[in-house]
């Protein structure tokens, strides 16, 4: 019996694992003996052997990341220095081109990557995820220091967020101090956004956004006094037609929204809706143009939506060991270093909370906004009528 | 096959009727072209149209988890086409894609058939500069000229940061001027230009002016020499300019982008990259069919005003003496004047690019601030995330390789078989089979490039029977490439076989010369040049295509283009200019050197009876 | 090689080029179609070559079949073991004169020295040795004839198809050439088709003229008996050198040939069904008198054309006008009174309706 028992709470343990998230479904055969071979999913060991890892991963010689930043592929150096023998190939796609990229290939029976790195969520937990396309791994000696919802069901690098942002040059503090600011007619012209029409994240922003019509419709009423009256399903679509009244431009990605927005000549005050926070750090990069933005950090309802940005293990990822070797090295070491570092600016915090706060002036700390933290199921749930919304309410 | 003896059975007979039938060797081309063609073109449309009228997986979010993948559905069609979606979706989209296709059909023939005249008919000054810098704009990248026209125009007034002008001379263009349709048009317009130039003064040249002058000595007033006698005559050359125009600016994307999306201006092209960006394929390719059926339309039209062989025929002929106008003292004004028209519109955009690339700083203009930082620095941690010079990343030079050989190896698959068509369409008249070989392969030139890609994606993503996967793979874009500019081959093909006798190759074939010999040592010499023109053409297209590949490059097969396009899009503006300086010079030098290759295997051709 | 054509018949769409020939051309002779454009000579030439497929009939070569509808054989005309001269020669410009006429010696086997010397001997033959280098935009027209002839002998055809070949030459190179086709016919041997539409040509190179019309041959023979009995109006008229006169007659229940307010003759005229024909004279075979004549009619000199040895007249007669030509030199002025007699036997008459030859 006293054997039996470790084995059941070991099982019990690894139900529960999965069951929080309730939704993989069950994993096929060919993919279960995938796992297992790969020591993945429920064959993960408890307790790994890097040095093993590492020499298997060597003798599988490169790891293969899609990832949505352009900070990743700099750290091939660092990388291949840690790891000999393990060549570091890193893609920049952007979010939806990871996703659709690696949906794609595996739908074609390709399986090139190892690791995506990405936020898209609801759309990775949807349409990766619950397809056994992606497979969550943490090195298990860090498991106490990742919050629990950093590591199920998907597993995340690190906080991003999206939010305001404003010239600061014009306003050197916010401009605005409410959502439904934005509606006033002060801003016409002035207001700049990511397409959502193009952008998938911008379509989660706004999406976050009619998501949150009870609080929005409260801040109306303290805002202006009065009761919202409605001429759209609810408030959050009322404040996406009172900000698109307001005409704002609209840009295919957030870097050709910042220098717009940040442009140290303004002499009106800017704001940039569904701006990157982590974009926080070009302001300073003279290379850009010197940008003078900041981004908005208290607003009523929510000053902006956070949101974790994801790095898993593709289904029959070609170099398995590596692509652990990788997501153990993305999480860094306790002092932010390593594949972490370039990820630990202002706008970005870790999932690792063991890691100490950036010495750069800039940081924010996270409780020093008011984000609202993403709803994966909400925002895949209304996400096609929010799109349908938007397009029949552009023009 | 010699000799065969009488056989009674019906069915043996129809066999031998078909076994023929498909000894000729145009026979068997037909057959070979008509495969090639199902695959290319009729296999992705079809794919097209039953995506677009089945359930797809992603379609549990639009209907619920009921739905059954691949059971019909009008859903799709009925979203794209009667919801409250329609207007948006396709009806104003539509609108200004045929706007714009109309503006860029106008500037393109009207100026380049301006710059034809002057070049070919006028003794204008400074004939040889002009005549070089006309065809410049065709190989600069077309988003290029659009990033150089915001660069020009933006202002604060429409919420941007300031452009050159409101720098310099503090004057903000109007909105209308910066973004939406009329910027999207000029740019267009800059860039296809060179093809009216190109195809209006090979018609001019080709043009007998005794056919004028008989006009003048009976009497006729210039004017009615010109809209009598000359109009009429290079028609068919100005309709297939008016043709190119349309079918290549329906379908691009990278300009729309950049003017039209902050103005809300979307077109086709934007709206099925945007609607395939989240999740909306289907109702992406109900917008291109659309779209298809109307530019099948205008085809229809175009041919049903010229007929369908001539309106793809150039006017040809031995042309006599040209005629040539003497301008008089307008001579060097005029030429001053073109010539500072070709420099802002064909040099600056590419003088910005190499200045901009040698910027250390963006935005600084000062001398003290140029640099070689973005083609060899090393990268520096903290400026552009640390991406190092364009000449010091091998992926540039995978890239490059991939470009290169894909322009080159597309051109050539291109131009035989559009060589081969054009054998078939000017040996074989009147053969059903030919007609619909002739008709298919004009089919892709409706596909907006952007759709093309998309439909290529979703047939060789799967993989199946006949499609095997091939997403990732050279070889699909190789596929697409051949796909979509076969249009331009066969056009240029049938006009080449046509010149060409057909009595050349008979005698051959009474001399027992067997078919592939004659298409080897007479047919394809003869027609060379025409082959070298339309692969180097293809080279070119291919080169700077970002529309058709956007879609379907992968991590591993990189392109020039689209590599550009990513510096750009992630805000890399340097080192997105130094590459394109790259990708314009890549462009001059293969074409030279395929040129100069050509010389020196002594294309020796003489005249073609 | 003989060459047999049964019931041949090419249609284009509802236009009939060839309607149902049957034909033979000897072995070893100088066959020529003959035929003003559109009458389907060149179709069948095209067809005998192999480059044309007909819609029925059959073609026999030596007994063997090159096409047969009914046996649904049709073969290659490279197989066909014949040459073919096309009317615009068809030289490939991109290839030099050696290239040209080698490139079918190669395919045949033929290497090296052997292709030289072969190359040069069809060229002595068509006697344009020392061009081997030129290109045919070097050539004049003559000499691009004769490449485009060397071509084709140079493999030894069992046949040679001719296709207009002299249309595009001057009138003196036609005369030369013609001389040269004659002599290469006799010593090479082989069988020749020729198609033209000079009648001259025909009638001076070909053992045999097969006359064509609207796709249907309305004579063949040889040539003297296609001139001198031509078997149709048609024919009469086309092989006319240079003209033909044409006489609406009526022959009397007495055998009398009148045209009616002209003449009336009697004496050697064919024993006819009294009713109205048509009376064909070649210029020829009229005499001219001076004076009076019995059986000679009164006509009216309206043109003196004589041209060198040749005297040709234009008399009329009321309506009815003639050429006539003299052997010996009449000295006539205008509108002088001359007297014309017919020689009896080379009057044609044809039926007045079908323009069909009538016989006695």
């Amino acid at each position: 019996m006293h054997r039996v028992l470790p084995l059941f709470i070991a099982a019990v343990l690894a139900v529960l694992l999965v069951m929080p998230s309730g939704a993989q479904p069950r994993v096929p055969a060919e993919v279960d003996a995938w796992l297992k071979q790969a020591n993945l999913g429920p064959y993960a060991p408890s307790k790994e052997d890097w040095r093993a890892v590492y020499l298997a991963a060597r003798r599988e010689g490169k790891v293969t990341v899609y990832t949505s930043s352009s900070r990743v592929p700099p750290l091939k150096k660092e990388f291949e220095t840690m790891f000999p023998g393990v060549e570091f190939e890193a893609f920049q796609l952007g979010t939806a081109a990871s996703i659709d990229r690696l949906e794609r290939e595996q739908r074609a029976g390709i399986y090139n990557a190892d690791v995506i790195h990405a936020s898209g969520y609801p759309a990775q937990y949807h349409r990766l995820f619950r397809r056994h396309m992606i497979f969550a791994f943490v090195p298990p000696e860090l498991v106490n220091v990742i919050p629990r919802e950093f590591r199920e069901p998907l597993v995340a690098q690190r906080l991003e967020a999206r939010g305001i942002f404003y010239n600061t040059k014009a306003s050197p503090d916010s401009p605005i101090k409410s959502w439904w600011d934005l509606t006033r007619p002060e801003w016409r012209g002035r207001l700049s956004m990511v397409d959502p029409m193009v952008d998938a994240s911008s379509l989660d922003f706004i999406t976050q956004l009619v998501g949150s019509a009870l609080p929005m419709a409260k801040d109306y009423e303290r805002v202006f006094g009065q009761r919202l009256r409605l001429t759209t399903p609810n408030a959050g679509y009322e404040l996406l037609k009172g900000i698109l009244a307001n005409r704002p431009r609209f840009f295919r990605r957030h870097g050709d929204a910042l220098p717009v927005v940040g442009d140290p000549n303004a002499t009106e005050p800017r704001i940039g809706i569904s701006m990157v926070f982590s974009q926080l750090r070009d302001v300073k990069d003279p290379e850009r143009g010197n940008l003078q933005a900041w981004a908005v950090t208290q607003l009523t309802p929510y000053a902006g939506m956070s949101y974790p940005s994801l790095m898993n293990i593709a289904n029959r990822a070609p170099h398995p060991n590596a692509a652990k070797l990788l997501i153990r090295y993305f999480f860094g070491d306790a002092k932010g270093g390593q594949g972490m570092a370039p990820f630990l600016v202002p706008g970005n915090w870790p999932a690792r909370i063991d890691v100490r706060p950036s010495d750069d002036p800039h940081w924010i700390p996270y409780e020093k906004i008011n984000f609202k933290i993403m709803d994966p199921e909400a925002i895949w749930r209304v996400q096609t009528e929010v799109q349908d919304w938007w397009i029949a309410n552009v023009r | 096959m010699d000799r065969e003896r009488p056989v009674a059975l019906a069915a043996v007979r129809a066999a031998r009727w078909a076994g023929r039938r498909f000894v000729s060797p145009q026979s068997l081309l037909a057959a070979l072209l008509l495969v090639v063609l199902a695959y290319l073109v009729v296999a992705p449309l079809f794919a097209v149209v039953t995506t677009s009228l089945t359930w797809q997986s992603g379609d549990t979010r639009f209907a619920g988890p009921d739905i059954e993948v691949g059971r019909f559905t009008l859903f799709h069609w009925q979203r794209v086409l009667n919801s409250e979606l329609t207007r948006n979706l396709i009806v104003l989209p539509m609108a200004r894609t045929l706007t714009v296709a109309l503006g860029v059909m106008v500037i393109v023939t009207v100026v380049g058939g301006a710059l034809a005249w002057l070049v070919v008919r006028t003794d204008v000054a400074f004939k040889g500069s002009i005549a070089t810098l006309a065809v410049l704009p065709y190989v600069l990248p077309s988003w290029t000229i659009a990033l150089a026209w915001l660069t020009l125009f933006r202002n604060q007034g429409v919420g941007a940061p300031r452009g050159f002008l409101e720098y310099a001379l503090g004057w903000q263009a109007p909105e209308w001027l910066v973004y939406g349709g009329v910027p999207i048009i000029i740019a267009l317009g800059i860039h296809y230009f060179p093809f009216g130039y190109l195809f209006l003064s090979g018609a001019l040249k080709n043009l007998n002016t005794e056919l004028e002058e008989s006009a003048d000595v009976l009497g006729l007033s210039s004017w009615q020499t010109l809209t009598r006698i000359t109009f009429p005559i290079i028609m068919p050359a100005i309709l297939s300019v008016l043709l190119l125009a349309f079918a290549r600016s329906i379908g691009t994307f990278g300009t729309p982008a950049i003017l039209g999306l902050p103005a809300r201006y979307y077109v086709v092209a934007t709206q099925i990259y945007s609607l395939n960006l989240t999740g909306r394929a289907s109702q992406a390719y109900v917008v291109a069919l659309a779209l298809m059926a109307i530019a099948a339309v205008g085809l229809y039209i175009n041919f049903k005003v010229l007929g369908t062989r001539k309106s793809f025929e150039l006017v040809s002929g031995k042309g006599g003496r040209s005629r040539i106008v003497a301008l008089g003292r307008w001579r060097v004004a005029a030429g001053a004047a073109v010539l500072l028209f070709l420099v802002a519109v064909a040099l600056f955009p590419l003088l910005l690019l190499v200045w901009s690339s040698l910027m250390a700083h963006q935005g600084d203009y000062s001398l003290g601030n140029l640099s070689l930082r973005h083609w060899i620095g090393a990268g520096t941690p903290g400026i552009n995330d640390g991406e190092p010079g364009v000449l010091r990343n091998p992926l540039n030079l995978t890239a490059m390789w991939n470009s290169i050989r894909l322009g080159l190896l597309g051109g050539a698959v291109c131009g035989i078989l559009g060589l081969l068509i054009g054998y078939l369409v000017a040996r074989v008249r009147g053969s059903l089979v030919v007609r619909l070989i002739e008709q298919v392969s004009f089919v892709p030139m409706l596909i907006p490039s952007i759709a093309f890609g998309a439909i290529y994606l979703s047939l060789f993503a799967r993989g199946g029977l006949l499609a095997p996967a091939l997403y990732g793979t050279f070889a699909l874009l190789l596929l697409v490439t051949v796909g979509k500019q076969l249009p331009y081959a066969a056009r240029a093909g049938i006009s080449a076989q046509m010149q060409v006798s057909k009595e050349l190759e008979e005698a051959a074939s009474v001399l027992c010369i067997p078919w592939h010999m004659r298409f080897a040592r007479i047919l394809f010499p003869l027609t060379r040049p025409a082959f070298l023109a339309g692969t180097l053409i293809v080279f070119i297209t291919t080169m700077r295509e970002l529309s058709l590949y956007i879609m379907l490059v992968t991590p591993r097969i990189r392109l020039m283009a689209t590599q550009a396009f990513w510096y750009t899009e992630v805000g890399f503006r340097q080192l997105a200019d130094a590459f394109t300086v790259m990708l314009v010079v890549v462009i001059l030098v293969v074409t030279g050197l395929v040129n100069l290759l050509n010389r020196l295997s002594g294309g020796r051709v003489r005249s073609v009876s | 090689m003989r060459i047999e054509v049964r019931n041949l018949t090419k249609r284009w769409g509802s236009v009939t080029a060839v309607d149902d020939v049957t034909l033979e051309f000897d072995s070893g002779g100088f066959t020529t179609l003959l035929g003003p454009s559109g009458c389907g000579k060149t179709t069948m030439l095209r067809m005998i070559a192999g480059l044309e497929e007909a819609n029925a009939g059959e073609i026999r070569m030596d007994d063997r079949p090159v096409f047969s509808s009914a046996e649904m054989i049709n073969v290659p005309p490279g197989r066909r073991s014949l040459g073919l001269v096309f009317q615009s020669y068809a030289l490939w410009p991109h290839m030099t004169v050696f290239q040209n006429i080698a490139l079918g010696l190669a395919r045949r086997g033929v290497r090296g020295s052997d292709l030289a010397r072969r190359v040069r001997e069809a060229l002595e033959r068509v006697r344009l040795h020392g061009m081997e280098g030129r290109y045919p935009s070097e050539l004049s027209g003559g000499q691009q004839q004769r490449v485009a002839i060397a071509r084709m002998i140079a493999v030894e055809p069992a046949v040679l198809l001719l296709d207009e070949p002299l249309s595009n030459l001057d009138a003196k190179l036609r005369l030369e050439m013609r001389a040269e086709l004659k002599r290469l016919h006799h010593d090479l041997g082989m069988t020749v088709v020729y198609v033209t539409h000079d009648q001259i040509e025909a009638l001076t190179l070909s053992t045999k003229i097969a006359v064509m019309d609207h796709g249907r041959v309305l004579q063949y023979d040889e040539p003297d008996v296609v001139y001198r009995s031509p078997a149709t109006r048609f024919v009469a008229e086309f092989t006319a050198n240079p003209v033909m006169n044409f006489l609406d007659v009526e022959v009397t229940q007495q055998g009398t040939v009148t045209m009616p307010g002209a003449f009336a003759l009697t004496a050697d005229g064919p024993a006819l069904r009294p009713g109205r024909y048509l009376l064909a004279v070649r210029p020829e075979d009229c005499r001219v008198f001076e004076n009076a004549m019995p059986g000679a009619v009164p006509f009216r000199v309206y043109a003196d054309l004589s041209a060198g040895p040749d005297q040709f007249l234009q008399v009329r007669s009321g309506d009815v006008q003639l050429t006539v030509r003299t052997e010996r030199r009449v000295r006539v002025s205008s509108d002088q009174e001359v007297h014309i007699s017919f020689v009896g036997e080379h009057l044609h008459f044809f039926d007045a309706g079908t323009g069909e030859k009538v016989t006695r």
